[in-house]
């Protein structure tokens, strides 16, 4: 497959030295962690260092970091597709196509946190209606499948427009674009408008059912009164926002940097802006969390909060959570000096997703540090080689596929460019 | 169990055949329920009608022997993989439903219940909630299979390479064993055997010896007739050479005594005894008078309404838990009142309404003050008291009486009981009471005078009560209080609370009081509170029953042994003899160079520690038998000092099923069969009111070249030449070749004592041979077990087996409505007469003949000064027993590690926190623990169980024919440590070789070298008596 | 398997797979006669010309011994609506409790359960200050909740009660999400990672135990639990041949009580109302049949 797309791809563009070695350092960590996914099939989660006490971890972090990641692209594109702003369109596809990624990834770490993976299809098939995982499951699906429609739509014009193209991304384009090869203002019109209802209709999927639900899988929880709460939910729905719009925002300047291409830079700034303003509704919704907790004087709650704040990983909350992924974007998003460079903004927004881990880490992890009972066993738990790796391997993945679909895909919205290239 | 689920499927099918009956399938079948019960229920998946359901046939009751109570069990047995080494696998254990231990508080089921619907049980879970198809078993128990497969086991005979503990082995056949064991072995050096064990009879010795002394007959001459055979002709009294064979038994003790005592003749037979319960027992045993022995505190829970627990953990521990707690919690919630009297907060104390946290070692002072107060407050039982025999007794309806009103002759220096014969009024056999102001011989007196303190013919006399109420007078309740620290409103309500009953009160007691240099005096003051109600042989009072169906005689006499031999000599431990009388005396004098104990049947503990200086003479071999001395004695270090050195110990041969602490050091080690895969004889101490007999036999076999210890014995013996064993071993001429003929002529006394037992039905038989060859294989020779009885004698010996051994029928315990049926019926002694003609071997003092508190003293009568701050106790873990649980992983997974219990004001003081790692030392030794802070232990006093820290059972990896032993496994595949001192619940098992060895901290002897301090009397090692250091690492 | 014997897997076994009904009846050691009346009398039912209690009545009792309670219904009563059967419950009265953690071994040994499983803990908790202080002791199994947060987790409904009140788990259909474990609030459940005490104990793996009435052979082959969540299972199988639970049967301190909840004249019933029955997290509504006395 990697060795196939990277023929392709080399036939189709120019290749840059650093895009091979970007390409073959992904294909070398996605190896090994082939390896370390190999080695976690055949002897189960034994390499694992969860334990009853301590049942979920860094697969779990990193699969609601990553479905959170998914639902904040895609109320991103939503912003642009539904609401108008179109000033952000340049990111609108990408945005898109950054969710779908992000939710094949997030449920890869699922399937590799499951003790049986090869049932994997019972998720599908038996549904019990009172569950919410259950029902989390058949919104993913839904839900992807109305990325991919959405993301088709958005790119049904540009892909008639690859057509006669004579490499790969012709061949793809004209594969998917069937006899549908025609684009006038009527299909223009009838797209934007499809745009519009998968959007709206996506909206609510994502908020309730992706991420508001994914965020519901911990607030239902009675047993674990640090999660058991309503605002939970929301806390999930507008941390995936923060996280969504760093990560376009980095991936977007990123991708400029690499493709020497012209920044928009009033673009970024405002992106820059927004993400700081989910940051705050974030930071302000923790922090009511935490005060009805401390007022709440519930032990089980306050415990947890003594371990997220005071315990062996309170570094991941002071340290990741609030000083990187809050305090030092922040700063760069207001500091005069800063506010305006792009590389501050770029280096801002990569701590925010890199907070949100911390965020995913400090949801999942404490809670089962405190013994579910009074007197039980207290867990403790950190990732092990094997996890990190496996989460590595997970990860390459993502970008692997994130480059190549770039790579295949019109997902900038650069119409322009796509004449000089095909040829 | 395979058959039942196959053919239940089977039919199914076969009916499902009929496609109508298909149809209306639903119907019968729960799962598929037509209607929708609710979100919470479902159907069609997930259950089965596999229930692994056994019979009589996969069933055989055994007894267990996780710990020392014996209880009787019930093991199910399933087949397991056929490339196991094993015969069957052992699917649960439980307790055997035939037997009143493990049935508390239903009762057992009737004993005539056939075996197949006893094992099928009475249905009644729904409403009743048992289906009694089995009964109680503690922790312990339930884990015994973990015993019988654990691979580390020994698997065949061993030979050591290299030197003592080096732990190099070569495996040998058992024939090269027993010869070598027997004849010496070249390559090691170690002597055999038969040139060890010369015998000589006592009388024809002595006789020439007195010849020796009086001059009719040289020295040389005696030398001369008597060198090869006595272990030394200037000191005769030590004994034949066979003495210098020296034993250490922890089970099976009477074949074994058997085989020791009156085939070898050796006078070295010792057993645990000497550091489990000694002092205690001694204490009781010189505590009463009567046709049977009573030797400890019971009490008649069912019936008490208060229970004074005194040091003893009945809960956990004592003889036993499976037996003992569920009595206790049921009285308790029908309203008995329950003191514990324990430094720490034990198990037992929890459900107490009264906790007494005694300053250890102070037990005496305690039940000084309780006796001071129930004088001062007149709550004794003045009729039981002033009854001076059992007619007067009877008068009263007491069935015992006490010696209150005896007097004591204080004229004579050996302060025996003043005679009638001294007073001219009678024999040497009565003693005088005052009645009505005249002495009387005490059998013919009625009522006696309490309180006597006159001179009677030139006589200073005082009765036994007046010496006793003196004895309480010595201090203040207040002085007591600061001794024991036990506030003075408790002492008061201990002593009310214990009077305020009748007779429905008793004392429990046993190792905590007892186990102190003080123990015996400690526990002849308990033992006297318990005089002041005279609760004895009462229903709800103090009981001594111990009425087992005759096991020895009977059908079959199995202790004598048809020209067999009698020990004679003075064994290495100086037990039970006086020194005064010997030889060595003469010699040496005043100090003695180590104790002597003249009260004291068994101190396995110093017989190490002597040899090591040769004291009285050297040993020449030792055969260890599920008994470790470098764990359970008093300073392992010691101990294993002697095991090292073939100069000390020319021979050293372990019977064991594991490279043990002390037997990693043997010359041999023969692997003896697990309990569950053998015979045997053990039973729970006399503490129930009906008879019982309970019985071992083989449930499975794990590794097939493994032989029991009797098995070894018949062979070494028969090579040795010595009698008892093959042809005409018994007195009936019958033979002795392999353990069944002596276990199952055990079962025919059983069978036929009293109104025997009926014959097994022809259906039981079939059971009987069915479960036997389906568990055992070819390890069950049906045929030949029948030849050891007769065969008339072979159907009731089955029914008694079948049911795990001979139980009698509740309902009769007690005669006159309210005294127990099996009963002691004798006389309570406040004054010891025997002891206080006793000297102590260091300066010749007399001993106190009215116990008193006497303060922690080493061998040069001095009272110990500990060097160390904390005063450290010992108990038993509730999850292991003895040493031989720790290759259970289960109840590792209960507990690992023996946490140090410490007071949060030590605890402070030294900046620990629970969890902490510690060391732990005193002079002689540093060992590393980890400390349980608790409110549970007073200031000042630490301690932990002592059942942990071994390097045997694999923790130590030995090369057997040059190949290590497999590392022993470890468990939680993650990195972290989930377990904190007293959560454990992780699921995890520790480690086999965590915690620490209590007994390598024993409190040495100052005034002697290499010896414990002990206890002359009771002959209890100081176990208790340890001072430590506690510093955080 | 009985347990997936649908209506159609029993047409498919009719349709063939046996192919002679009545030589399989006669290998089986029930009655031949037995079976081939019932399925004639079947077919009467099927047709209406007999009603479904007569049947019932007529065979209720044969089948009742061979297949225990939970396999054999009583009889629809002729209103239509069904007798009450029986609700399992426990009662642990902490008074008599004294912490000895047998059932926690007696219930490993039962349930052969793997290192870093125990069904049944007994936790420890020290009160007060020296010398006045209390120890309470815990013993927790599954408390077969009436409303399971653990079923209401569980995507698949691998885990659900079933109709006498215990909560079952699919092991061939649980994917080892371990939501359950989150979600119990009893801290019941465990993940079983395959781990064994066959190093330290030959035989281990020989025999597993066939909870809720599956076989599963030795451990770790065929239809093996391993990656899956696990927990007490009120010991099912030893209720279904008549036995109480494990750890009820070895309890030290006779402080566990076991039976039928919804006969009010069970011991069980009489405990469990009684004014010192309490449950634990009362405040969450899972509703807990295991109830402790104070
Ligand atoms: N679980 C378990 N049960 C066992 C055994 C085992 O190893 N484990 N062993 C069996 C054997 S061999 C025996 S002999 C019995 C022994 O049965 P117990 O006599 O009950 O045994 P211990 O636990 O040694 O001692 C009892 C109590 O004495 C207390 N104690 C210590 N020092 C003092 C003191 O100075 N004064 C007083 N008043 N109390 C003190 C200890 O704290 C402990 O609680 O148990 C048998 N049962
Ligand atoms: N400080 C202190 N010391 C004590 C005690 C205490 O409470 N505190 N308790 C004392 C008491 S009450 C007792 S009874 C003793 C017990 O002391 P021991 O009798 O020495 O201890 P056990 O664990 O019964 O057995 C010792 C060894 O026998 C071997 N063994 C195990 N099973 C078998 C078997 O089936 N056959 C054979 N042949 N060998 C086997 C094992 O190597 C085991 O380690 O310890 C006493 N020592
Ligand atoms: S008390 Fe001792 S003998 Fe009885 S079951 Fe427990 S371990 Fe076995
Ligand atoms: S205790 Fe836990 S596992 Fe058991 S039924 Fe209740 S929620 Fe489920
Ligand atoms: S682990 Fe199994 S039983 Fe538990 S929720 Fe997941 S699928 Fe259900
Ligand atoms: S009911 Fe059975 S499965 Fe549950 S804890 Fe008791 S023994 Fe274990
Ligand atoms: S067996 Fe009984 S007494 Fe012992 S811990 Fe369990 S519930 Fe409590
Ligand atoms: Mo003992």
């Amino acid at each position: 497959m990697e060795a196939y797309a990277k023929q392709e791809l080399q036939k189709g563009q120019k290749s840059s030295a650093a895009f091979k070695w970007w390409i073959g350092s992904l294909v070398v960590l996605l190896a090994v962690g082939g390896y370390f996914i190999i080695e976690r099939l055949v002897f189960g989660l034994e390499t694992t260092n969860l334990s009853s006490i301590t049942p979920w971890g860094a697969w779990i972090a990193f699969y609601i970091f990553f479905v959170g990641l998914s639902a904040g692209s895609f109320l991103l594109s939503s912003l642009i597709y539904v609401f108008g702003m179109y000033q952000y369109e340049r990111i609108g596809k990408m945005a898109l196509f950054t969710a779908v990624v992000c939710m094949i990834v997030a449920l890869t770490f699922v399937l590799m946190d499951l003790g049986r993976p090869e049932r994997f299809m019972n998720a599908m098939v038996f549904w019990n209606v009172i569950s919410i995982l259950a029902w989390e499951i058949h919104f993913y699906v839904v839900y992807i499948t109305l990325l991919v429609v959405e993301l088709y739509i958005a790119m049904r014009e540009d892909l008639v427009r690859l057509r006669p193209a004579n490499n790969i991304r012709g061949k793809i384009a004209r594969m998917l674009t069937f006899k549908n090869s025609t684009i006038t203002e009527e299909t223009k019109k009838r797209d934007h408008r499809w745009m519009k209802i998968l959007g709206i209709f996506g909206i609510p999927l994502a908020i309730l059912g992706v991420h508001g639900g994914t965020g519901a899988l911990f607030a239902v929880v009675g047993a674990r009164s640090a999660w058991n709460t309503g605002l939970f939910p929301i806390i999930f729905v507008v941390s995936a926002m923060v996280s969504g719009t760093a990560l376009l925002l980095a991936i977007y300047i990123i991708k400029t940097k690499v493709t020497k291409a012209q920044i928009d830079r009033k673009m970024v700034i405002s992106l820059g802006k927004m993400m700081i303003a989910f940051l705050f509704i974030d930071l302000l919704l923790q922090f009511y969390e935490y005060l009805v907790g401390v007022y709440g004087l519930e032990p089980h709650h306050l415990h947890n909060m003594a371990i997220q704040m005071g315990g062996p990983y309170s570094w991941s909350f002071w340290g990741v959570q609030m000083f990187l992924g809050a305090v030092v974007p922040i700063f760069i998003v207001f500091y005069k000096k800063t506010s305006e460079n792009i590389n501050a903004i770029l280096i801002a927004a990569i701590l925010v997703v890199i907070g949100i881990i911390g965020v995913r880490f400090n949801i999942v992890v404490p809670s089962q540090i405190v013994p579910v009972f009074e007197g039980m066993p207290a867990g403790d738990y950190f990732p092990t080689l094997n996890e990190w790796m496996v989460s590595v391997g997970i990860g390459a993945m993502g970008l692997l596929i994130f480059t190549i679909g770039d790579r295949l895909l019109p997902l900038e919205e650069k119409p322009e460019s796509l004449e000089g290239e095909g040829s | 169990m395979e058959d039942k689920s196959m053919s239940r499927r089977k039919f199914i099918k076969a009916l499902g055949a009929f496609g109508a009956v298909a149809a209306v399938g639903p119907a019968f079948i729960g799962p598929i329920k037509q209607v929708f019960n609710g979100v919470w229920y479902d159907e069609g998946h997930g259950v089965g009608t596999d229930y692994q359901d056994y019979g009589a046939e996969d069933v055989i009751f055994s007894t267990c022997e996780q710990c020392n109570t014996y209880c009787t069990i019930k093991a199910y047995i399933t087949s397991g993989k056929k490339e196991g080494p094993y015969s069957t696998v052992i699917r649960k254990l439980a307790g055997n439903q035939y037997s009143p231990l493990n049935m508390v508080p239903f009762g057992a089921i009737a004993y005539a219940t056939p075996i197949d619907e006893a094992v099928k049980g009475n249905g009644d879970v729904k409403r009743g909630g048992r289906g009694a198809r089995g009964g109680r078993i503690c922790l312990k128990g339930q884990a015994g299979i973990q015993t019988a497969y654990d691979p580390y086991r020994v698997k065949h005979p061993l030979k050591r390479v290299g030197p003592r503990g080096s732990g190099k082995w070569k495996v040998i056949s058992w024939e090269e064993a027993y010869d070598e064991i027997v004849e010496g072995s070249k390559d090691l050096g170690t002597p055999g055997l038969k040139e060890l064990s010369a015998y000589v009879p006592e009388e024809g010795v002595m006789a020439d010896w007195e010849k020796v002394k009086k001059g009719t007959m040289t020295q040389a001459a005696f030398d001369q007739k008597y060198k090869d055979v006595l272990v030394d002709t200037k000191h005769p009294d030590f004994g034949p050479k066979v003495n210098q064979v020296t034993f250490m038994v922890g089970d099976r003790r009477d074949f074994v005594q058997r085989f020791i005592s009156n085939s070898l003749g050796s006078k070295n037979y010792y057993h645990h005894g000497g550091v489990c319960g000694i002092s205690s027992v001694i204490g009781n045993v010189r505590s009463y008078s009567g046709q049977k022995k009573k030797k400890r505190q019971y009490a008649d829970i069912d019936n008490t309404l208060f229970l004074l627990v005194w040091g003893t953990n009945p809960m956990v521990a004592n003889k036993g838990p499976t037996w003992l707690a569920p009595k206790i919690t049921n009285a308790i919630q029908n309203g008995m009142q329950m003191a514990v009297v324990d430094p720490r907060f034990s198990k037992t104390a929890e459900k107490a309404q009264i906790w007494a946290p005694i300053k250890p070692g102070t037990d005496a002072a305690l039940a000084l003050a309780i006796g001071r107060t129930i004088i001062e407050k007149n709550w004794y039982d003045e009729i039981y008291l002033t009854n001076p025999n059992g007619k007067a007794a009877a008068q009263d309806n007491e069935p015992t009486w006490s010696d209150a009103t005896h007097l004591v002759n204080l004229s004579d220096p050996k302060r025996p009981k003043l005679r009638a014969s001294d007073l001219g009024i009678g024999t040497e056999e009565q003693f005088v009471v005052i009645e009505n102001g005249q002495p009387v011989p005490h059998d013919q007196a009625m009522e006696g005078e309490l309180e006597v303190d006159k001179t009677i013919k030139g006589f200073k006399v005082k009765s036994s009560f007046q010496l006793y109420k003196e004895r309480t007078m010595e201090k203040t309740i207040d002085e007591y209080s600061a001794i024991t620290t036990i506030p003075k409103a408790q002492i008061k309500q201990i002593a009310k609370q214990f009077t305020s009953y009748g007779k429905r009160a008793s004392i429990l007691s046993y190792r905590g009081p007892a186990m102190h240099v003080n123990g015996y005096y400690t526990q002849r003051l308990i033992a006297s509170l318990n005089h002041l109600i005279g609760s004895y042989d009462w229903k709800g009072g103090n009981i001594t029953t111990g009425a087992f169906y005759q096991e020895f005689a009977g059908k079959y006499d199995l202790n004598t042994v048809p020209n067999g031999k009698k020990p004679w000599g003075i064994p290495t431990g100086r037990n039970g003899v006086k020194y005064e009388s010997t030889s060595l005396f003469e010699k040496d004098g005043y100090p003695a160079k180590r104790p002597w104990f003249p009260y004291s049947p068994q101190t396995v503990g110093d017989v190490l520690p002597s040899a090591l200086h040769q004291y009285p003479y050297p040993i020449k071999a030792l055969i260890t038998h599920r008994m470790s001395p470098v764990l359970s004695a008093p300073n392992g270090q010691i101990q294993e000092q002697v095991l090292k050195d073939p100069d000390l110990l020319p021979l050293f041969v372990a019977s064991d099923v594991q490279i043990g602490d002390s037997s990693k050091y043997a010359d041999f080690i023969l692997p003896d069969t697990v309990y569950l895969e053998r015979w045997g004889r053990e039973a729970i101490y006399p503490n129930i009111t009906t008879k019982l007999a309970s019985v071992y036999q083989p449930v499975t076999r794990v590794f097939p070249n493994v032989r029991s210890f009797e098995n070894s014995i018949i062979e070494l013996a028969k090579r040795m030449g010595l009698p008892g064993y093959g042809e005409n071993a018994f007195a009936d001429g019958s033979s002795l070749d392999i353990e069944e003929d002596y276990y199952i002529k055990r079962v025919a006394n059983i069978a036929y004592d009293g109104t025997p037992v009926p014959d097994a039905n022809a259906r039981e038989l079939e059971v009987f041979s069915r479960a036997r060859k389906k568990a055992l294989g070819n390890y069950f020779d049906e045929q030949r077990w029948k030849q050891a009885v007769k065969p008339e004698e072979w159907k009731k010996v089955v029914y008694v087996l079948n049911r795990g051994g001979r139980f009698e029928e509740a309902g009769n315990e007690y005669v006159n409505n309210n005294h127990i049926k099996y009963s002691f019926g004798g006389q309570a002694n406040f004054y010891d007469e025997g002891v206080a003609a006793g000297k102590n071997s260091y300066d010749g003092q007399f001993f106190e003949g009215m116990p008193f508190y006497e303060e922690i003293k080493s061998f040069n009568r001095k009272p110990i000064q500990p060097k160390q701050p904390l005063q450290f106790i010992n108990w038993k873990a509730r999850n292991m027993g003895t040493y031989r649980n720790v290759s259970s992983a289960w109840l590792r997974e209960v507990r690992a590690d023996n946490y140090i219990w410490m007071n949060k004001v030590d605890a402070n003081r030294r900046g620990i926190k629970t969890g902490d790692t510690v060391r732990i030392s005193n002079e002689s030794i540093t060992l590393e623990g980890t400390v349980y802070v608790t409110a549970g232990i007073a200031p000042g006093v630490v301690g932990s169980a002592y059942n942990m820290g071994q390097k045997g059972y694999g923790v130590e990896r030995h090369t057997i024919d040059g190949q290590k032993q497999k590392s022993l496994p470890t468990y939680n595949h993650t990195s972290f440590k989930f377990k904190k001192p007293m959560h454990e619940d992780d699921g995890y098992p520790g480690g086999r070789g965590e915690g620490f060895p209590v007994n390598k901290l024993t409190e040495l002897d100052s005034a002697l070298k290499d010896g414990a301090i002990y206890d002359e009397i009771g002959g209890a090692p100081g176990q208790l008596d340890m001072f430590v250091d506690i510093k955080k690492v | 398997m009985l347990k997936q014997m649908l209506e159609k897997d029993w047409d498919r076994v009719a349709d063939g797979m046996v192919p002679n009904a009545k030589e399989e009846l006669d290998q089986s050691p029930y009655s031949t006669q037995l079976g081939m009346s019932m399925a004639d009398d079947a077919r009467k039912v099927v047709a209406g010309n007999m009603d479904i209690q007569s049947f019932h009545k007529k065979y209720h009792s044969s089948l009742l011994g061979e297949f225990g309670d939970l396999f054999t219904q009583e009889p629809p009563k002729k209103d239509g609506s069904s007798t009450k059967g029986v609700k399992w419950g426990m009662v642990i009265d902490l008074q008599k409790c004294v912490g000895c953690d047998s059932c926690t071994v007696a219930c490993k040994s039962e349930n052969r359960t793997p290192p870093g499983i125990s069904y049944n803990v007994v936790l420890e908790e020290e009160v007060g200050e020296f010398p006045n202080v209390a120890k309470v002791n815990l013993p927790m199994p599954c408390m077969h909740c009436d409303n399971p947060p653990c079923v209401q987790v569980c995507p698949v409904k691998a885990t659900f009660k079933l109709e006498n009140g215990i909560v079952t788990i699919d092991n061939d259909r649980c994917i080892g999400c371990r939501y359950c474990i989150i979600a119990c609030p009893y801290g019941a459940r465990s993940y079983d990672f395959g781990e064994s005490y066959e190093d330290e104990m030959l035989s281990f793996n020989d025999v597993t135990s066939p909870e809720y009435g599956i076989e599963r052979g030795e451990r770790g082959t065929r239809k093996t639990p391993i990656g899956t969540v696990r927990k007490c299972n009120f010991c099912l199988h030893r209720l279904e041949r008549g036995e109480e639970p494990a750890c009820v049967e070895t309890c030290i301190g006779d402080a566990r009580f076991f039976g039928d909840l919804n006969d009010p004249n069970s011991t069980v019933s009489k405990l469990a109302n009684s004014p010192r029955a309490f449950r634990l997290k009362s405040d969450l509504g899972a509703g807990p049949n295991v109830i402790y006395l104070k």
